[in-house]
């Protein structure tokens, strides 16, 4: 196994980010603004996660705010506990305690476990983290069925119990954050942001849901704003939030190209997952829900994947969501871009291209349907809602309906989607707060 | 729906009496006090001194009541009208959650016979509390009618009432269609759910200036 470091900034001592921490939920409380008040729970307060698995890598991540000064992973392969003959790698820590390494040449499709170590200056681990695991994206050729979970919305102010069970399952391939993951509207400095994510990560929900795959994180608007547009967003605040999303999410970005988040993941010929950046490369005043370049990608990437499925991570759904209820949030979709969302879809209509399912959220609504009516682009491609996992559910009178949409409901859950590319079957699964599965559809687009 | 309709029915009658009943309601009270202060009032005045039977007529003579006590009765109006809003708001909401809580998701009829039953506690509640509260108006110097409180409650609100049914009508149309055809149905919901707002808004407010005005014309004092 080879490793690879991603560079953190320097470190900060303890003393100091406990006072600075302090400091500012202080002052936040005494203005009534800023940051809620956090303090980590433990000396790995948001557990360990994995991220944007490849077949042969995968990057690791974890927070540290004890008293060690150093860091290392052990990474074993197999799904049995790490063992102490384990290869173990230096993990820089950056500042706030954050750290991450990619880990690469490891055996596609194959189960692996890790812990993070923390060790004094003679060397002796003075603690550890508890351990994670994850699976390697299968090979380029592999054909195999795949089970990925999903969810979005999740407010700490609000019951996480609908993620429990995911947290318990051992099956799943990889977990989708489909964004809004994190609320941290208000936030403006990177302590304001780090206390956001910490109370919503620093939770026994997501560190278990974390630790047990990897995931594939997005971004939506409220890890920043409500409705944010990268556009008319301050550029000060979005490297700052950019900053806190990278340090507590494992997803890889291009050094070259630190702001391009749209990303492709791909698990042998099951499935390309096309993970988009819907809010950063946003210009209203052009017409572009994203960029012309992402447009491309996404339209090329689609229509010439070789997979058997075609999962578009997409955060705001690009149904029609038009009827008068909705009609207050229609600036805020792809609809109110028409050119490029009939654009993408035309072109997917064009080329007849099957096995495409657009995965989204936001609206505190699971639901799942065609994209568009019938007779317009899109009418035959499928959307899948999913979450809420903790928001209070869409408040809407009435919710989508036959004979477009097939099924919808508020319940908070997580989705899991069964990919069988054999049969070129998804089965879609949502489970509620007590484990139930709620609700079971199986399509073959 | 039949139960408003009923209940604005049965109220309408009751606070419009039939000319020439010969039994002495409240309502007749009221309107004797009002003949009081008419050409009529001298012949009623002889009547109650001549030991007229009905407790009614025998009141004392009306006085205005003191600013202090009606300011006090006002507030007690305004704080029983915002109780009895915030009563229909729950009671509204039990049928919907209890069917979002049986399906998973709303179901636009039973966010109508909310709308519906929300309505009748809260018309049923204001009339029947609100014109009590004036009873904080009667002091040493005059009690005041009731009942002509309620009169002019329900006089300046019963139209404001009859608009909310009519909105509501309109949202439970809209949720019918809605729950066949997704989205046909839907700017009749907003338009009977907008309309009811302001319906009981509308109702609120001219029902507590009717109910100040009946209770002060019962003990204003006449020529």
């Amino acid at each position: 196994m080879m490793k690879r470091h991603v560079s953190r900034r320097g470190t900060a001592s303890v003393s100091r980010r406990a006072f600075v921490a302090g400091l500012s939920a202080l002052g936040a409380g005494a203005l009534g603004c800023g940051a809620p008040r956090y303090v980590p729970s433990a000396p790995f307060p948001i557990g360990v996660a994995a991220g944007d698995a490849t077949p042969t890598s995968v990057l690791l991540s974890t927070r540290y705010v004890g008293p060690a000064r150093a860091l290392r992973v052990a990474v074993s392969q197999g799904d049995a506990p790490v063992t102490a003959s384990a290869p173990r790698y230096d993990v820089p820590l950056g500042d706030g305690g954050f750290a991450a390494l990619a880990v690469d040449g490891l055996t596609p499709a194959t189960w692996h476990r890790y812990v993070f170590e923390a060790v004094d200056a003679l060397g002796n681990v003075v603690e550890t983290s508890r351990e994670g695991r994850f699976r390697t994206a299968f090979s380029p050729d592999t054909l195999a069925p795949l089970k990925l979970g999903a969810v979005c919305c999740t407010k700490y102010t609000h019951d996480f119990a609908a993620l429990s069970s995911a947290g318990e399952r051992t099956d799943l391939d990889a977990f989708i954050l489909l964004g809004d993951i994190c609320y941290a509207d208000g936030a403006q400095t990177r302590e304001d942001f780090r206390a956001h994510w910490g109370l919503t990560l620093d939770t026994p929900q997501y560190r278990a849901l974390r630790a047990q795959t990897s995931v594939v994180p997005l971004w939506d608007d409220h890890e920043i704003r409500n409705n944010w547009e990268g556009a008319t967003l301050d550029p000060a605040l979005f490297e700052t939030a950019l900053a806190a999303f990278m340090e507590h999410q494992p997803l890889r970005v291009d050094p070259s190209q630190p702001h391009r988040l749209w990303r492709k993941l791909s698990w042998g010929r099951t499935v390309d997952l096309f993970i988009m950046d819907s809010r950063s490369e946003r210009d209203r005043a052009l017409g572009h829900y994203i960029s012309p370049e992402q447009l491309d990608w996404l339209i090329t990437g689609v229509t010439q994947s070789q997979a058997r499925f075609k999962l578009i991570l997409n955060t705001v759904p690009i149904g029609s969501f038009d009827t008068p209820f909705f009609g207050p949030f229609g600036d805020d979709m792809w609809l109110a871009y028409p050119d490029q969302r009939r654009q993408v879809l035309e072109a997917i209509d064009a080329a007849g291209t099957r096995g495409v399912l657009w995965v989204s959220g936001d609206f505190h609504l699971a639901c799942i349907g065609r994209v568009s009516p019938a007779g317009e682009p899109g009418a035959r491609q499928l959307e899948v809602l999913v979450g809420p996992g903790a928001q209070a559910p869409n408040a809407l009178p009435s919710y989508p309906s036959a004979p477009q949409w097939d099924w919808a409901s508020g319940r908070n859950n997580w989705t899991e989607i069964d990919l069988d590319p054999a049969t070129g079957q998804l089965t879609l699964r949502y489970t509620d707060k007590s484990g139930r599965v709620f609700h079971e559809a199986t399509y073959t687009p | 729906m039949h139960a408003v309709a009923v209940f604005v029915l049965v109220a309408a009658v009751s606070a419009e009496p039939a000319p020439g009943r010969a039994d002495s309601s409240p309502a007749d009270a009221a309107e004797m006090r009002t003949l009081a202060g008419s050409a009529a009032a001298p012949a009623a005045r002889a009547l109650t001194r001549q030991g007229a039977p009905t407790p009614e007529l025998s009141l004392t003579e009306p006085s205005p009541a003191p600013r202090a006590r009606l300011a006090l009765a006002h507030t007690a109006a305004i704080t029983t009208t915002l109780a009895t809003a915030v009563l229909a708001g729950l009671a509204g909401y039990l049928i919907p959650s209890q069917c979002y809580e049986a399906q998973g998701r709303p179901d636009p009829r039973c966010s109508g016979l909310g709308l519906l039953l929300g309505s009748v506690v809260q018309v049923g509640l204001a009339v029947l509390l609100v014109p009590e509260t004036y009873r904080l108006a009667n002091d040493a110097s005059g009690a005041g009618d009731i009942n002509a409180s309620r009169l002019g409650a329900w006089r300046w609100g019963r139209w404001a009432a009859l608009a909310g049914l009519m909105f509501i009508s309109t949202y439970l149309v809209g949720a019918l269609v809605e729950k066949n055809n997704y989205g046909k149905g839907q700017v009749a919901m907003l338009v009977g759910a907008v309309g009811t707002l302001g319906s009981w808004i509308t109702f609120d407010v001219t029902h507590l200036l009717g109910a100040s005005a009946g209770y002060k014309e019962s003990r204003r004092v006449r020529p």
